[in-house]
């Protein structure tokens, strides 16, 4: 089931992505005002939604973990971070490019919704690297802690520019706001959160094998430790 | 008129791949490892016999 889920799913986050850069580049009419930089807004937002999504997974595992100590939960919490952790720069760095071409500026540390999802990627940050580096006796559960901390900040970023008033946001709000007036527009959208969410969930899948066949070899080393003594 | 925003556009999507490309390459790495490790512990118990 595995071996055959696998191809499929590999093959149709190609083929979603594959369609979804074709849209981008040949069949979106250039937006009015911002002109070809507009086109970083599919992958952005594809990617700001699907690492919304990991980070949901990290919190589920790491609560799962937590409460039954069951070290597959933690394993799949890790994988989801790493890969949200991934998605998350994804979003920054696109952001700050476009935010370049729209406000001349890299970063403005005004504007909430940047700042709490820099708050964000450095929370998941410091979860990849306690993940990677941190005492193995203690990581799974500062880290199950840390990742429920960074996923329950995911509604603070969401609601960041929702509770200031209009004259004070700056990030963008184009869904909410009807902006995608063209049909192509949507077909663009879509396909791209499509592709993301596939190209995640396929990352996850593959990340928390890696995790699963390294705890696996770890108790294997242990008991040959052990055989030898 | 509209900007010439095409090289923001360039390097956005430069950064995503870039970015994917990477973390594919550190996961195949740990993939390799991890069968070399496995790989040494089939032959271990062999050469124990």
């Amino acid at each position: 089931m595995i071996s055959t889920l696998f191809p499929v799913l590999a093959v149709a986050t190609l083929m979603s992505l594959g369609v979804a850069q074709y849209f981008i580049f040949m069949v979106v009419p250039n937006e009015q005002i911002m002109g070809a930089v507009q086109r970083v807004f599919y992958f952005h937002v594809a990617a700001a939604l699907a690492c919304y999504a990991a980070f949901f997974v990290v919190f589920v595992a790491s609560v799962s973990y937590l409460t039954s100590r069951n070290k597959r939960h933690d394993i799949l919490s890790v994988a989801a971070g790493e890969v949200g952790f991934v998605l998350c720069t994804i979003v920054l760095i696109t952001g700050m490019i476009w935010g370049h071409s729209a406000w001349n500026t890299w970063f403005r540390w005004e504007e909430p919704r940047l700042v709490t999802f820099l708050v964000l990627w450095l929370i998941f940050l410091s979860f990849t690297v306690l993940r990677n580096f941190g005492d193995p006796t203690k990581t799974a559960v500062h880290g199950s802690i840390l990742g429920i901390i960074g996923a329950a900040s995911v509604p603070l970023v969401y609601l960041s520019i929702k509770l200031l008033p209009q004259s004070a946001r700056l990030h963008p709000e184009v869904v909410e706001h009807g902006g995608l007036r063209d049909p192509s527009y949507w077909q663009a959208f879509g396909i791209s959160v499509v592709g993301m969410f596939l190209l995640c969930a396929l990352l996850v899948w593959v990340r928390y094998r890696i995790g699963c066949a390294e705890d696996r070899a770890r108790l294997r080393a242990l008991e040959e430790m052990n055989y030898d003594a | 008129m509209t900007p010439d925003t095409f090289p923001s556009l360039f390097w956005s999507y430069t950064v995503v791949w870039g970015i994917l490309a990477a973390y594919i390459i550190t996961l195949g790495v740990r993939l390799s490892r991890l069968e070399e490790r496995f790989s040494a512990n089939q032959e271990g118990p062999n050469e124990r016999k």
